[in-house]
């Protein structure tokens, strides 16, 4: 099983930050305390999105046509997810 | 139920058109036969004759003014709004009242003896009873009719504008209901 990558603290909801990384090959632990690329801050079904969107090329039509659903519903998700990406920014 | 109270979100926009103007036109023209015309966008009565010109012209402008408030509310909202959206739902709206035209098909609501009956008679006959019954029994079902084309209107709209806020369907509220006057007023003058 995948495990799934927590990017929110389980007690108090805040934004978690990487503290420490590992090398699989050699063991070497490299500790410090760096923020979440903005990609791993979305939620899985966005990051999904955003991968459909560039295996697509970006066509939005071709991307309804593959998930099922019309053109305004898959372009409203990508207007919630431009503001949503706005939002984690600030 | 979800594809029928909000078709444009599941849909391929160019084939929901071509299905709403087939609609459209088989609607119309069944209309024109079942004696029914169209004042406005969410009205519709019974004549007693043909009334070509007012079904036909009636359709089209109550379609055509649904359509007008929907692309000019969405266009306020989200300046993404697509002209094809608004016109699938504004004629989408409209296939209800072909389908109600049908209670018409004996022309029981065209008969003016049927309304004349009920209002004249004080002591009423089973028979008039019953029609009473229909014509009272009819009104609830078109109450809650509109009660379910509000909720078309509402999530197709959340759809078209990506809306959201209560002040969004507070514009298409107050633009529906001036278009609406104003297509009555046209319709009327024809």
């Amino acid at each position: 099983m995948k495990a799934k990558l927590p990017t929110q603290c389980p007690s108090c909801e805040t934004l978690l930050s990487v503290t420490q990384l590992t090398c699989e090959s050699c063991q070497t632990v490299v500790q410090g305390n760096y923020p979440l690329p903005i990609f791993l801050q979305l939620s899985p079904k966005e990051q999904e999105f955003i991968l459909q969107f560039f295996l697509t090329s970006g066509s939005l039509k071709e991307m309804a046509a593959q998930l099922g659903i019309s053109y305004p519903t898959v372009r409203n998700q990508l207007d919630d997810m431009i503001q949503h990406i706005k939002d984690l920014n600030i | 139920m979800k594809k029928l109270l909000n078709p444009i979100e599941f849909y391929n926009d160019r084939k929901l058109l071509i299905a709403n103007l087939i609609i459209f036109l088989v609607g119309t023209t069944s209309a024109v036969f079942l004696q029914t015309t169209f004042e406005s966008p969410i009205d519709m009565h019974f004549s007693d004759k043909i009334e070509l010109k007012l079904t036909i012209l009636g359709n089209f402008i109550s379609t055509l003014s649904l359509f007008l408030a929907f692309f000019l509310a969405g266009r306020i909202i989200n300046k993404k709004t697509r002209v094809i959206d608004c016109l699938n739902l504004s004629m989408y709206f409209r296939i209800p009242y072909y389908i109600l035209a049908f209670i018409n098909i004996s022309h029981f609501l065209s008969d003016e003896k049927t309304i004349l009956n009920i209002e004249k008679n004080y002591v009423f006959s089973e028979n008039q009873l019953i029609e009473m019954v229909l014509v009272y029994s009819m009104i609830l079902f078109f109450i809650g009719f509109l009660i379910i084309q509000g909720i078309i209107i509402y999530r197709s709209f959340k759809t078209i504008a990506n809306a959201k806020k209560t002040t969004d369907y507070l514009i298409l509220v107050l633009i529906i209901l001036a278009f609406i006057i104003i297509s009555t007023l046209i319709i009327r003058n024809l």
